[in-house]
């Protein structure tokens, strides 16, 4: 016998079982960070190295990387795009757009989340309409409808269908989030003479929270990449990012510009939600956790 | 959940700032749609009453372009979920590394759908890494043509990748609001970690798997853009052969027939993805 | 977080109040005059009562920008240049073409949508009879775009022309006849590219040929106004000549994507055009060594042009802007930019990417436009459905 396995037989067993699952719990973790680095980490250092290819040295077969690199491609879309302006009215509309699809969404998904009323199935079946409707429609149906409502070249239309494209994931996964509450919890609340408003505030605030998180998300990234609607009913008084993506990305597509505008459109919501998480996290995961 | 209705006022005026001004505003566009079909308020501006856009339904274009988007929404929407919930039970508990492991994830969701594509494309090009590293490791001579391949598997990919942190958020949601004691009480009572897994977390997380399968087949389904540059050359999806219809041929009523089978058939799938989650939920006690 | 919510809330809405409001300016109201009695000069100044023009394109974001300065200078006119996506731009001007007064002025017109717009009746015109100089651009461009009979509506501002793209290294010596070209195919399978033709006009062009050398000319097509029937019955040649080779071709995903497959070694030989190439090399996409030319069996070429909309609001600024863009020195600039090649007639150029003997000798005109959507739907149905 080895004197590793003699010191092996002489720990208790239990501490030898921990120490085999922290020991695969830290494969797994190191697993999953190598392939996470390559799963995303691959194809954004692509994008960040054809938005930097020097156009007069190209990217091609046989090189695995560029030639030579600089910021010529990214000069470009500053020098001659409205990148500036859009960013402006793109990262105005979104915080809107996510505050106005909230206020929207909060009495809708509670009663679609708890309350059993006649036709509910259905209605969860229309809240879906807006993401269901082919982009044809919604450019050229769509559009009028706003146009009727003189809701064209106007910030507020803007943000009304930045509102109207995001409020179906709100909905359902906020609804999904008032499901999730068990009873017993509000039974006990009742019982101890809680108001509804310290209902709202103690209860179903803090359990919805992680969903309200995913909801809000999704309903900012819907709005900074809405396209369709924007196009129609913004330009050209307004420009957001994707109608500058477009240029580079749809029918004249240009791999490097396309790149640069992505990248531009990226950071900046990678950043928020690292910031946005950090803020949350903390409270939200203990208050979700079952300790409330 | 209780079983009886509850038929007040007050709730009715609840769901209307969100259900009504979804109505207000997609009901006349869905109107409109319809009409189109049947050649009422045609983009061209005639208008008359005709079932004949509707044999398009018999046309195996049609159909082939519905069983692709069909086979693409079903895979990408269970592929995503298959990836995502691994991920969301790994990632349930944990530190500081874990949660920044967890925002990098969420990276794809903010890269759009078209960048996505060509990015993948990239990888998985002529020359890309994938084929230069089995060249070079020696597992193949030739490198292999994965672009565009019949089955639509580029496109499933694609849109896994970008998907991911999306379900992945809503399963999140779901599985953090799992008491810990519910747990603690069934290993207490010698249920393992399969058990668990598939009488506890699965079932009680079904709420957001379903929305997020749900809202994830509506995706894929609808989508054109990642098929028009990832998928085969034929079919195209549905939504490429609407726009198709109605750009190349200037067939507008037709087109609005297929925006009518877009929005029914993606309802449709809905309410069975509902269904197929209350069976499953039923099964599971 | 509370007080971080009310805080977010209280800026957007702030912001969002500012910027609401900076924006609502008061239409100027212009002169009202019949454009199409009017002299030149009345038009000019009528321009300038109107103060603006709202010119949405596609592509060359830098030549246009660069354009709209010039304009700006030289009249005092507001440009406003707005560089959107192909389909969204017409999907703009479809939805709002029932509106009394829309929003945009000038945009350009080309591909399927020359005969998708006129038929929606979506453009003011003729303008050829106001435009100075209007025979000084690419005449039969001015009367037949993309095979459909644009009747002077739409003014010509740019030629493009689908050649063979090869990389020199790989291809000593490209194919000129159909012969040589069937030869090269069988001899490189895999290696000849060209994009499905519901996705790119490249490909259409194509086609276009391939239908010519196997089902006996162009010439029978000319002036139809709809498919013909006993025309179109022996395609099922071209389509075999298609079917034949199913294994041996390459069917890319966009225009772009045929420079893009070359460019990363999949393919070493493709239908293309020329300004698409020219751009993407400017940019570093594409090698500097590719090369261009028009083989002898003849390919497609034409044009784009820019349409006033019916419903514009400047449609006199729409007018000295066609003009801005169509004089001398803006195309000169053009080409020097991104060159790309110019409408006019009069001016000579040196340095394209295609010869000017080429272009001379080689380039055909398409069929008429009936033709094209046909051929699109049975190139489907016969090639990419077998």
């Amino acid at each position: 016998m080895t004197a590793s396995s003699l010191r092996l037989a002489s720990t208790p067993l239990h501490v030898r079982e921990a120490r085999r699952k922290r020991l695969v719990y830290g494969i797994l973790t190191a697993f999953f960070v190598v392939t996470q680095i390559l799963w995303v980490g691959i194809p954004v250092l692509m994008a960040i190295l054809w938005s930097l290819v020097d156009p007069q040295h190209p990217w091609s077969f046989p090189q695995l990387f560029p030639e030579k690199l600089s910021w010529a491609q990214w000069a470009y879309v500053f020098k001659y795009t409205n990148i500036v302006r859009a960013l402006k009215t793109s990262y105005t509309v979104a915080p809107l757009a996510v505050i106005l699809s909230f206020i929207l969404s909060l009495p809708t998904s509670y009663v679609l989340g708890r309350k059993n009323i006649p036709g509910k199935k259905v209605f969860m079946l229309v809240v879906l309409l807006p993401i269901i409707m082919p982009g044809m429609v919604v450019a050229l149906f769509l559009s009028r409808v706003f146009a009727a409502f003189h809701l064209t070249q106007s910030f507020f239309g803007l943000v009304l269908a930045h509102t109207l494209m995001g409020i179906p994931y709100m909905i359902r996964v906020l609804t999904t989030s008032f499901e999730a509450i068990p009873q017993d919890i509000i039974d006990a609340a009742e019982n101890l003479g809680a108001n509804t408003f310290i209902k709202i505030k103690d209860i179903f605030l803090p359990m919805v929270r992680p969903g309200l998180l995913a909801g809000m998300v999704f309903a900012f990234t819907t709005s900074i990449e809405e396209f369709n609607l924007t196009f129609v009913i913004g330009t050209p008084t307004f420009e957001t990012i994707p109608t500058i993506l477009y240029s580079f990305l749809g029918y004249n597509f240009i791999r490097t510009n396309a790149s640069v505008v992505a990248l531009i459109m990226m950071t900046p919501n990678i950043v928020l939600l690292f910031i946005v998480e950090r803020i949350l996290k903390s409270d939200y995961l203990s208050a979700s956790l079952g300790k409330v | 959940m209780d079983q009886k209705k509850d038929v007040a006022l007050i709730h009715y005026l609840m769901i209307l700032p969100g259900v009504g001004f979804i109505v207000l505003f997609l009901g006349s566009s869905i109107l409109i749609t319809v009409a189109q079909s049947f050649g009422l308020f045609s983009v061209t501006g005639t208008s008359r009453f005709t079932l004949v856009n509707w044999k398009t339904l018999w046309e195996r274009e049609t159909l082939d372009s519905v069983v692709f988007s069909l086979k693409m929404g079903v895979l990408s929407s269970v592929g995503t979920l298959l990836f995502a919930f691994p991920v969301g039970l790994f990632l349930r508990k944990g530190g500081a590394g874990k949660r920044f492991l967890a925002s990098l994830i969420k990276i794809p969701l903010f890269i759009p759908a078209l960048v996505a594509a060509f990015l993948i494309l990239n990888i998985i090009s002529y020359h890309g890494i994938v084929n230069e590293v089995l060249l070079g490791l020696g597992f193949i001579k030739e490198p292999l043509r994965m672009l565009n391949d019949k089955f639509g598997w580029g496109v499933v990919a694609i849109q896994i990748w970008k998907n991911l942190p999306f379900v992945l958020l809503i399963v999140s949601a779901s599985l953090a609001s799992i008491r810990d004691d519910i747990i603690d009480a069934a290993r207490n009572l010698g249920a393992n970690n399969w058990a668990i897994l598939f009488r506890i977390y699965i079932p009680l997380a079904m709420p957001g798997i379903l929305v997020s399968m749900i809202l994830m087949f509506i995706k894929a389904f609808g989508d054109f853009p990642i098929t028009s540059v990832a998928g085969p050359t034929y079919p195209p999806s549905i939504a490429l052969r609407m726009r198709n219809t109605a750009t190349l041929f200037q067939e507008w009523d037709k087109a609005a027939v297929m925006g009518v089978i877009i929005i029914v058939t993606t309802l449709f799938m809905t309410w069975l993805y509902s269904r197929l989650a209350q069976a499953v939920e039923g099964g599971n006690p | 977080m509370k007080r971080l919510i009310v805080a977010v809330l209280v800026l957007a809405l702030a912001a969002g109040i500012g910027f609401a409001s900076g924006v609502k300016e008061a239409p100027k109201a212009a002169p009202k005059i019949d454009l199409q009695t009017a002299t030149w000069d009345q038009i000019v100044a009528a321009a300038k009562a109107e103060g603006e023009v709202t010119f949405y394109a596609w592509y060359f974001p830098d030549y246009f920008k660069e354009a709209g300065i010039d304009f700006e200078k030289q009249y005092g006119i507001k440009a406003n240049v707005i560089v959107g996506d192909q389909t969204a731009n017409f999907n703009k001007a479809i939805a709002e073409k029932d509106q009394p007064v829309g929003t945009i002025d000038v945009m350009i017109v080309g591909g399927q949508w020359v005969k998708t717009t006129m038929d929606l009746n979506l453009f003011y015109g003729p303008i050829k009879n106001i435009v100075p100089e209007a025979d000084k651009l690419a005449p039969s461009l001015w009367e037949v775009q993309e095979g459909f009979l644009t009747r002077g509506f739409l003014a010509p501002f740019h030629r493009n022309q689908t050649g063979i793209l090869y990389d020199p290294e790989k291809v000593t010596n490209p194919p000129q006849t159909w012969q040589e070209l069937e030869a090269w195919i069988d001899a490189n399978p895999k290696k000849f590219g060209f994009c499905d033709p519901s996705k790119g006009g490249s490909g259409q062009s194509f086609v276009h040929s391939v239908i010519a050398h196997t089902t006996g000319g162009l010439d029978k097509y000319k002036g139809d106004t709809e498919v013909v029937q006993a025309k179109v019955a022996n395609w099922n040649l071209a389509w075999k000549w298609f079917q034949d080779r199913k294994e041996k071709l390459t069917i890319t995903m966009s225009n772009n994507d045929s420079i893009i497959r070359l460019n990363g070694g999949e393919i070493t030989m493709t239908v293309a055009w020329d300004d698409n190439v020219s751009d993407q090399m400017a940019k570093g996409n594409l090698f500097k060594r590719a090369k261009m030319y028009i083989p002898k069996f003849g390919l497609a070429g034409g044009g784009d042009t820019m349409g006033i909309l019916k419903n514009a609001p400047h449609k006199a600024a729409a007018l000295l802007w066609i003009r801005h863009i169509t004089t001398k020195e803006q195309q000169l600039k053009k080409f020097q930019m991104v060159k790309a090649y110019p409408a006019r007639t009069d001016i000579a150029i040196e340095g394209t990417l295609l010869t000017e003997e080429d272009r001379k000798n080689n380039a055909i005109p398409w069929f008429p436009a009936p033709y094209k959507a046909f051929m699109i739907s049975e190139f489907v149905k016969n090639v990419l459905m077998k």
